[in-house]
């Protein structure tokens, strides 16, 4: 990894400890809620089904099922989730630390909307590929962002701060006679 | 290391946190009010983010500035914290007062109507049974906290969300460090 410039000064982004940490915690974390809601549907009797009844609208018939039970959410929720732990582990465990895609982003949102508005103006463009395909883009296209967002928010006051690469834009917005 | 980098008149501009509770206030208004369009629980958790990256948006524009993500995350997640709660608990009054649960008919509706075109007579047998059962089952006071620890910690995955896709989005100028 090369040289970054934080707050006018050059330093060396070679820490890439929050970063893995930051993403093994969101990957978890968003992992677990596609546990849960898996769960539900085994225990459907159970508080899980009420758990995802403020974040979801929990339609039987637009939700995955597993022994004749839906899950707790549906399936573009499952895969948004499902997205976003798979982006978040492999966000945080490459050593590449790349500038995030933004077309990525931009087509994910692009695809899961067109796809959302497709399906209440006309039920049969709504097709059941679609949803888990769009879902799981525009999952992984946020992770993207979510891991160096979540490494920063956790580390940003530790004296190892300054070495990290937390802030694309600290690049884009150094003064030009930097650049010199 | 050279010269031009140390020199304070080339650094980055330390500046003074602009306030965010503005745009914060107008994001979780923007969260209360969609909470209690009747057909909005079918957008599961896009009110929210939308209430974020309106947040997000504002205090870009209203300060030409460009958010890291992790500021913009924080924003977020604040501000879907108190649109959540807030609705939450007015939510509750309703309920708890009036005996009114905010777009619960029209869900079941939407229910029967999917299940009616879907799966036919009985899966609308079915869906029926199901939302009896929620019916009979009530409120107790353990599905209330359930539905707080809930409302708190997607109003926090909703932020992230939206702070995510906000950071990424709307870049308004120079960088705040």
């Amino acid at each position: 990894m090369g040289e970054g410039v934080q707050g006018g000064l050059t330093v060396k982004d070679n820490n890439h400890f929050p970063q893995l940490i930051a993403g093994m915690l969101l990957g978890t974390l968003f992992g677990f809620i596609v546990m849960l809601s898996i769960l539900s549907a085994w225990m459907p009797h159970s508080v899980l089904n009420h758990l995802f009844s403020n974040v979801c609208h929990q339609q039987a018939e637009r939700s995955h099922s597993f022994g004749g039970h839906a899950f707790g959410i549906c399936i573009r929720c499952f895969w948004l989730y499902m997205g976003l732990s798979v982006g978040s582990l492999w966000h945080g465990c490459t050593t590449n630390a790349r500038q995030p895609s933004k077309s990525l982003l931009i087509g994910g949102l692009l695809i899961a909307g067109i796809s959302w508005l497709s399906g209440w103006i006309l039920p049969a463009l709504d097709w059941f590929y679609i949803r888990i395909f769009s879902s799981l883009t525009l999952g992984y296209a946020i992770s993207q962002y979510a891991v160096p967002g979540m490494a920063e928010l956790l580390f940003s006051n530790t004296a190892s701060n300054k070495n990290l690469p937390f802030n694309h834009e600290s690049k884009r917005a150094r003064p030009a006679a930097l650049d010199h | 290391m050279n010269q031009k980098e140390l020199d304070p008149q080339h650094s980055t501009i330390e500046v003074e946190d602009p306030d965010q509770f503005k745009a914060m206030m107008i994001g979780a208004s923007v969260i209360f009010v969609m909470a209690f369009i009747p057909f909005a629980t079918l957008a599961c958790c896009l009110p929210q983010v939308a209430g974020a990256l309106v947040a997000v948006h504002l205090f870009t524009s209203q300060y030409s500035l460009t958010l890291s993500n992790g500021k913009a995350i924080k924003l977020a997640i604040l501000t879907c914290l108190m649109g959540a709660i807030a609705s939450w608990v007015v939510a509750m009054g309703l309920y708890l007062g009036f005996d009114y649960q905010v777009g619960a008919r029209e869900s079941e509706w939407v229910s029967l109507t999917l299940a009616e075109k879907l799966g036919g007579e009985k899966a609308v047998e079915q869906t029926k049974l199901a939302l009896e059962q929620q019916k009979a089952d009530g409120l107790s006071l353990k599905n209330i906290v359930i539905g707080f620890v809930a409302s708190t910690v997607f109003a926090c995955l909703s932020g992230l969300i939206g702070g995510s896709i906000g950071a990424a989005v709307f870049k308004r100028g120079e960088a705040k460090s």
